[in-house]
């Protein structure tokens, strides 16, 4: 066995871009024309990284890229970046990038115990296509499911969802955005009938009051807290409150920090609105012209057992009955549930309720990752629609995104089992009437049924109802909760797992074929951000090897298929153009395929609230916030004045609710325990989540040197009360296990962030340290997103 | 397309030559991805402010890193720690200048005629860029990529 030097690699590495990178300025004010560095080529994208959607201008020289910097010219991060965002040009330089297509395989035929052995893509894609077709004859075309993510570029989305829906005629399509939007999702269309933010980051600079729900922003949304500062330092009477689980670096801009108990934040946000009411503190008029009352099922699961089934049953109810509804929520008992003083809980409501105060409340994956979170994000919307603080500058309830597009390509293209483009969904037969004409397919193509939400679609592999699984762009057997499961599964006999990825991964460790993928600017692209801004960026340097975009891949294995009929466009229509660096996917094609896909896509949304603007106008700006109507962006979504949808004199119009009126919903949810809690066996709570430095599972951050360095492995973070109480010090070595597995790490007492007493804090980001081996697979039976943040576990010395 | 080929041979020779002791095909890999078998502790220095020497850039351009500890720094509304130093570029100790807050991330701020400078807002939140480096080696040396 011969090793090789990683850090010869990184150092020989270094030592070349430093050669070539010579003198770099930085300085975001400069104008790029004018360049000191002219031997670079400066050219804009959107960051690889979170939802924020910064643009960083991109240095590449020699077909290599060299330097990063913040765009000035982009309104989102005003010329700054993150520690991550700076880290950009590492990211496709790991030495053990993934260069050619692997397949399982011993004496020369595939075999799932057979070892990874190179080949070409021909091969590759002949056996996925036997593995598919056989899947398709044995078990029908729901056995094929796809996996994606929300860090695929739009087009790559839509051609998935186009060949699983239109093709294949596969409802089992979903995405790793259902781990971190779907809660969202279901919030804004139960609440809205529309999904995404109705304001902008604009918004921030005229709220006086900001409103932290479970979401560290400062180390997960850095960008977006530094406007969250600007706006506290140039304003002295702005404030912001940080309700959290976890005492965190937010704090520290902070007029408070409020410690909640876990899933608490429901009584917290009924008991607002009790107080809001009985200090008539809300909009009467608001109320009455634009807002209806609904009351939900009750106890309505976790969704522990396979094929879990849950069905809405609203009533209609009016304001007396939710006052009557709330009016259980005092301040003493939401301090029983919660633990938060009476004195906190009106601080909150004076935030909500007083007429001169703008506020705008934030939430990720704390509210999201929730066995409650449509109802938790429901009941923030009730604060807001309750004293009319919506749709205005300044005020607005605003939920954050965790990727690039999780927006633009899970949500606004519909890349879940149950959706289409626009908001559309498969069961209704008007939208599936729409998209077929809109694909040019037969009338009765798309399957009208949804198959698996992306936990029930590794359990369907698991019980051996999914037979293929593909995945691309996420990390599936890292990131998924009660892992163990799901990995033994993806190993058994029969199952097919292929692997889209940039490098080895926990993934591809249960990969039987593992294809080599362009990444972010090495392929032409475009993400959706969290204020609705659609951005695209060119080609700006080749993939190494013989890696090839994701959206080569999918239509590659279309026409393999006998689908290509579903990705051929004139080229006369959608000639390349002269000068332009094409992707591998246009070239294959022989003409723009990414334009022909745009094109085609932005016909589900015109007229119809979701207008975007033609392909080209996205090459020369840093982006547009829909819907675009004549050329213009939209800021803020259903007041009048600012959104073209609404009508004359209407001042409000929540036009995604038109079958009730154009009215947003109240909806009367209550604080319902979650299903796993502390108990003498396993006294303590466990909260996964991120931290600054890296990015989900760390498969490109950890490959960067001085990000790797910057915090190198996952600690588990307790309380030092705890610590003491366990006999335990910053360092010393435990497991924490809970009834579904156990993990090793160390422990680290206090630190960057403190858990409340009673709970452990452990990232996910370390391959070293598998915390999803000990997470519970239980989630929101509305959203279908699972709860990452709670379950009960016990910590012992080892 | 030259790029491309020269990548592809790049790795084709690379591959090769650390799989050609292999008893089995060259073309068979074991990949260990980032696993090493070993969680670890976060560890940085502890030197204070003034003790240590400026870190070599990522690449040039990139922000500069922390050399010195950080875990008791406060970032408040009204404080700032490392702009107690780096605003200025203070001498913190006799030779050891804080390197200095560049102009664009300053505003300046006008009162008559007396220009002062005044950290940018969004530039406030220093440590979400600037970063410490623990005390550990980059680790996958080896166990990056193993043929078996």
């Amino acid at each position: 066995m011969k090793k090789v030097s990683r850090r010869d690699f990184i150092r020989q590495g270094s030592i070349a871009v430093l050669a070539t990178g010579s003198v770099i300025y930085f300085n975001p004010f400069e104008v790029f024309a004018g360049d000191p560095e002219k031997d670079l080529v400066w050219d804009k994208a959107p960051c690889r990284f979170c939802g924020t959607g910064c643009s960083v201008m991109v240095g590449t020289k020699d077909g290599k890229i060299i330097a990063v910097k913040g765009d000035p010219q982009s309104s989102v991060n005003q010329g700054t970046l993150c520690v991550k965002g700076y880290s950009l040009p590492f990211i496709q330089y790991g030495m053990d990038r993934l260069t050619r297509p692997l397949i399982r395989m011993k004496n020369g035929q595939y075999d799932k115990r057979g070892h990874l052995t190179e080949t070409s893509w021909d091969n590759a894609m002949d056996l996925i296509v036997t593995k598919v077709k056989q899947a398709i004859k044995e078990k029908g075309p729901d056995s094929v499911a796809m996996f994606g993510s929300g860090q695929w570029t739009i087009w790559e989305g839509y051609a998935a969802s186009k060949l699983w829906k239109g093709g294949l005629r596969s409802n089992s399509l979903e995405v790793n955005a259902r781990h971190c939007m779907a809660s969202a999702v279901a919030g804004f269309m139960t609440t809205f009938g529309m999904d995404e933010p109705m304001g902008t980051y604009e918004d921030f600079k005229q709220a006086d009051a900001f409103v932290l729900w479970g979401a560290n922003m400062a180390e997960m949304h850095p960008i977006l807290f530094s406007k969250v500062t600007d706006r506290l330092l140039s304003n002295k009477k702005a404030r912001l409150i940080n309700l959290t689980t976890i005492s965190n670096p937010s704090s520290e801009m902070a007029e408070r920090e409020i410690i909640f108990k876990p899933q608490s934040d429901l009584a917290i946000a009924n008991g607002i609105a009790n107080l809001l009411i009985k200090k008539a503190w809300i909009n009467k008029e608001f109320l009455g012209k634009h807002v209806l009352f609904k009351r939900g099922k009750e106890n309505i699961g976790y969704g522990l057992k396979d094929n879990f089934k849950f069905k809405e049953e609203a009533k209609p109810a009016d304001f007396d009955a939710y006052k009557e509804y709330v009016s259980s929520y005092t301040p003493e008992y939401v301090e029983k549930i919660s633990g938060v003083s009476p004195s906190d809980l009106d601080i909150l409501t004076k935030i909500y309720g007083a007429p001169d105060i703008k506020v705008i409340s934030f939430w990720t994956m704390g509210m999201n990752q929730h066995t409650r979170g449509t109802w938790i994000n429901n009941l923030i919307y009730n604060l807001h629609l309750i004293t009319g603080k919506i749709s205005e500058p300044g005020n607005q309830p605003y939920s954050l995104t965790g990727q690039p597009s999780a927006c633009g390509t899970c949500r606004e293209v519909g890349t879940f089992t149950h959706r289409l483009p626009a908001d559309m969904v498969v069961t209704n037969p008007e939208h599936r009437a729409k998209a077929e004409k809109i694909w040019k397919l037969p009338s009765g193509t798309i399957p009208a049924k949804p198959t698996y939400h992306a936990i029930e679609m590794l359990r369907a592999l698991d019980r051996g109802d999914v037979r293929v699984l593909w995945s691309t762009t996420a990390n599936p057997f890292q990131s998924y909760p009660n892992l163990n499961r799901y990995r033994n599964g993806a190993l058994k006999d029969g199952r097919f797992i292929i692997v889209s990825d940039v490098y080895p991964t926990r993934s591809t460790e249960v990969a039987d074929v593992i294809l080599p993928t362009a990444m972010w600017v090495e392929k032409e692209g475009a993400f959706g951000n969290a204020e609705r801004r659609t951005h695209f960026w060119k080609k700006m340097i080749d993939a190494p090897g013989e890696s090839k975009s994701d959206l080569w891949q999918i239509i590659e294995f279309a026409k393999r298929m006998g689908h290509g009929r579903l990705f051929s466009y004139s080229a006369s229509d959608y000639p390349i153009p002269a000068g332009h660096k094409e992707s591998d996917t246009s070239t294959t094609a022989g003409f723009y395929m990414e334009k022909a896909l745009w094109e085609e896509y932005r016909q589900f949304g015109l007229g119809y609230g979701h207008d975007l603007a033609p392909f080209e106008v996205y090459h020369k700006t840093r982006g547009l916030r829909w819907p675009v109507v004549n050329g213009k962006e939209t800021l803020i979504r259903y007041k009048e004045g600012y959104d073209p949808y609404v009508e004359k004199g209407k001042g409000f119009q929540f036009y995604g609710n038109k079958k009730q009126g154009d009215k947003a919903t109240v909806w009367l949810r209550p604080y319902e325990a979650p299903p796993e809690i502390p108990d003498a066996e396993y006294p303590f709570w466990l909260c996964t989540g991120r931290v600054l430095e890296h990015w989900h599972s760390g498969t490109m951050t950890r490959r960067v040197k001085s990000l790797f360095k910057a915090y190198p492995h996952a600690t588990g973070n307790l309380h030092p009360d705890d610590a003491k109480k366990l006999g335990l010090k910053s360092g010393d070595k435990v497991r924490i296990s809970s009834r579904r597995g156990e993990v090793i790490l160390h422990v680290e007492a206090g630190g960057r962030v403190t858990p409340q007493k009673g709970m452990v804090y452990v990232p996910w980001f370390d391959e070293d340290v598998m915390i999803n081996n000990v997470t519970l697979d239980a989630f929101c039976p509305i959203s279908k997103q699972a709860d990452f943040k709670k379950c009960a576990v016990k910590i012992e010395k080892v | 397309m030259r790029c491309s080929f020269l990548f592809t041979l790049f790795f084709v020779l690379f591959f090769s030559a650390i799989c050609s002791n292999s008893a089995l095909s060259e073309n068979v890999f074991q990949f260990t991805g980032l696993v090493t078998g070993k969680p670890g502790m976060n560890i940085y220095p502890a030197s204070l402010p003034g003790e240590t020497i400026t870190l070599e850039r990522p690449y040039k351009g990139a922000p500069p890193q922390v050399p010195h500890d950080v875990t008791a720094f406060i970032i408040k509304r009204d404080e700032n720690n490392c702009l107690d130093c780096h605003l200025e570029g203070m001498e913190v100790e006799k030779g050891h200048i804080a390197t200095k807050v560049p102009a664009s991330h300053l505003l300046n701020e006008y009162k008559g005629k007396d220009k002062k400078e005044k950290i940018a807002g969004i530039r406030y939140n220093c440590l979400q860029c600037h970063v410490p480096q623990a005390e550990e080696e980059f680790p996958f040396d080896p166990g990056g990529l193993v043929c078996d």
